[in-house]
């Protein structure tokens, strides 16, 4: 009894171990993890990666993205690699270069696998980061960082968001601007060239307590000027001596509203300076629908045109469209528009009464109320379903009346 | 007649407890020889081997001396693989059925293996981003160690001829001079698994009894 046992124990471990053949799937380790962090928190940091370079090749790793960390080959024919990583900074590219040492070994693994490599003992050569700290020496066929890449804080960044109000919004939504550049007193350095975006970082000037920056938009040009208070202060060792802003403060007398929103520049850059662009309190929402009341289902129609009666601006220009958002005239008490529909011109003019408020303490506006249909050249009057203007606009104001 | 009566019983007694005076006299030698080996060499060719054994009965434990060479020619798609060493295994099994009739063995026991070796490389190394190179790695005189836990059979065929079996698990093998080239293959052995730091060995003996009194 013993003995059949121990046999068939014997055997069913035999057959078991030969199964287990090697996986000849990412069989070498010769890629190195790099991650990217800060020296104030040891929390990730996203890099703007142009382009990472390794000697002895033409290859061009990881070109154009952003990242919290990399993966890099190493030559398993060689002992040492050099990586060259061109980084996007404020002011333009900026090289840094590690290299590290570390030790190839070649092993056959199966007659279907072939061989292998195995990297061990990395070693930090050299480097010019701010610093750098070798985390793991071994890489593994599963890529974890080996060298963590520690930056200083960036300490003169400061961070400008563009927002849209509402009515009662005093935030405000995140609005694009479209830009030629933007310039300051302190650099001839042209910023965002032909950009589009809602915020901008901007450095400010360690040299000086105040920068002027100008704008430079698509439709025209505007100033800001941000004042500040420098403090030069040691406090990572490795980081030297550096100089931080506090006390911001800005002005602009060309944007509706300028708010500093938090005084001192924090890495990674946190939204200081609101530039906040006045609510439009005179547009209406006009729908095209196929019947009366609330039964009625909106409707495409197809326009050559809307004009009105104070401008020469023609809106919906060829489209087809169910809904309108149009304008009125806040320095009357009625506009007249001209829808042009495939059947021919149509007018509809509205009345309303306009009283003049002050929004987010600075935005001299109009607030439109009373809307009522003064003429319409449809069959069936329009209705007026909301009579009050609101900015953004959601609801809708009048329904035009086009049976199917 | 009573006390003659305890008398006998106490001898039967003794008797039967006389398994447990120790005896370290040696009883027997075995030596024969692996025939997994011999097969393999016969019917593989890509392996070439063979390896002797040597048992000592001593009480109910036996001392083991194991020794064998062997080689592999190995082809990849792209490459030339060759070692070659010879090795040796000392150690002690445990005999759990000692008063077994026919001497039969069932064994539990340690090894201590050392093999000192050589292997050769020569493959086509692709790599996208530094190119296609051909290399050669040599390594002579490497040396290895390891410990082994085994178990196993003897059984007694005729007269002295005897068959048995040994399985073996093989760990903590460490090695010297392969700098540059991580072993695939340590005769004595086997595959080198870095991510398992173990292995299953086996051999399959044929052996002669011989007593030594």
């Amino acid at each position: 009894m013993i003995r059949k046992v121990a046999l068939y124990a014997i055997f069913a471990l035999l057959a078991l171990s030969c199964l287990d053949e090697p996986d000849c799937y990412n069989l070498n380790n010769n890629v190195i993890g790099i991650a990217f962090r800060k020296i104030a928190d040891n929390k990730a940091d996203t890099v703007a990666i142009i382009g990472i370079t390794v000697n002895g090749s033409d290859s061009l790793f990881h070109e154009t993205k952003l990242a919290t960390g990399v993966e890099l080959p190493v030559n398993v024919l060689d002992d040492e690699v050099e990586f060259v990583f061109q980084l996007a900074g404020l002011d333009g590219p900026i090289t840094r270069t590690l290299r590290t040492s570390y030790k190839s070994r070649i092993q056959f693994v199966s007659e279907d696998c072939g061989e292998r490599f195995i990297i061990s003992d990395l070693r930090l050569e050299d480097h010019d980061f701010d610093s750098v700290r070798l985390v793991n020496d071994q890489p593994g066929r599963e890529v974890t960082p080996n060298y963590g890449i520690y930056r200083c804080p960036i300490t003169n960044r400061m961070k400008i968001s563009f927002r849209q109000l509402g009515t009662v919004d005093s935030v405000g939504a995140a609005m694009d601007v479209f830009l030629d550049g933007i310039s300051s007193d302190f650099s001839a350095l042209v910023l965002y060239p032909d950009d589009t975006a809602s915020s901008f970082l901007l450095p400010l000037n360690p040299a000086s307590t105040s920068v002027t920056y100008n704008f430079d938009f698509k439709e025209g040009e505007a100033d800001l000027v941000v004042d500040y208070r420098t403090v030069n202060t040691t406090r990572y060792s490795v980081c030297g001596s550096q100089t931080f802003f506090t006390d911001l403060f800005a002005s602009s007398a060309v944007f509706d509203k300028v708010r500093v929103v938090r005084d001192s520049i924090r890495d990674p850059a946190v939204t200081n300076v609101l530039i906040q662009r006045c609510p439009d309190t005179n547009f209406i929402k006009i729908d095209f629908v196929n019947q009366a009341g609330e039964a009625g289902r909106r409707k495409v129609v197809a326009l050559n045109g809307i004009t009105t009666d104070y401008s020469a601006e023609v809106f919906y220009e060829d489209e087809s469209v169910s809904s309108v958002i149009l304008p009125l005239n806040d320095q009357a008490d009625a506009t007249r528009f001209t829808f042009d529909l495939e059947s021919g011109p149509v007018d509809l003019e509205i009345a309303y009464t306009r009283t003049a408020v002050t929004l987010h303490k600075v935005c001299e506006r109009f607030a439109i109320s009373g809307l009522s249909i003064v003429s319409s050249g449809f069959a069936t009057t329009p209705e007026v379903r909301e009579d009050e203007t609101e900015f953004p606009v959601n609801k809708t104001n009048i329904a035009i009346i086009i049976p199917d | 007649m009573f006390c003659a009566g305890l008398t006998v019983s106490a001898q039967e007694k003794k008797k039967r407890d006389s398994v447990t005076v120790r005896d370290f006299i040696p009883k027997a030698i075995r030596v024969g020889g692996d025939v997994v080996a011999l097969v393999r060499s016969q019917y593989e060719d890509s392996y070439s081997g063979w390896e002797m054994n040597a048992e000592v009965d001593i009480h109910r434990y036996i001392l083991a001396f194991e020794t064998g060479n062997w080689q592999l020619d190995l082809n990849s798609e792209d490459g030339l693989y060759a070692n070659k060493g010879t090795y040796f295994r000392i150690g002690a099994d445990v005999n759990f059925i000692p008063r077994n009739p026919q001497g039969n063995i069932l064994f539990l026991g340690a090894r201590y293996g050392r093999s000192i070796f050589s292997e050769s490389l020569t493959t086509m190394v692709s790599d996208p981003v530094w190119g296609d190179q051909e290399v050669q790695y040599n390594t002579d005189d490497a040396n290895g160690r390891w410990f082994e836990v085994t178990g196993g059979l003897r059984v007694r065929l005729w007269k002295i001829v005897w068959l048995g079996y040994t399985a073996r698990y093989k760990f903590g093998l460490a090695t010297n001079g392969t700098d540059t080239m991580e072993p695939h293959d340590v005769p004595g052995y086997g595959t080198n698994d870095s991510e398992k730091d173990s292995t299953w060995g086996f051999s399959y003996l044929v052996m002669i009894r011989l007593p030594l009194r």
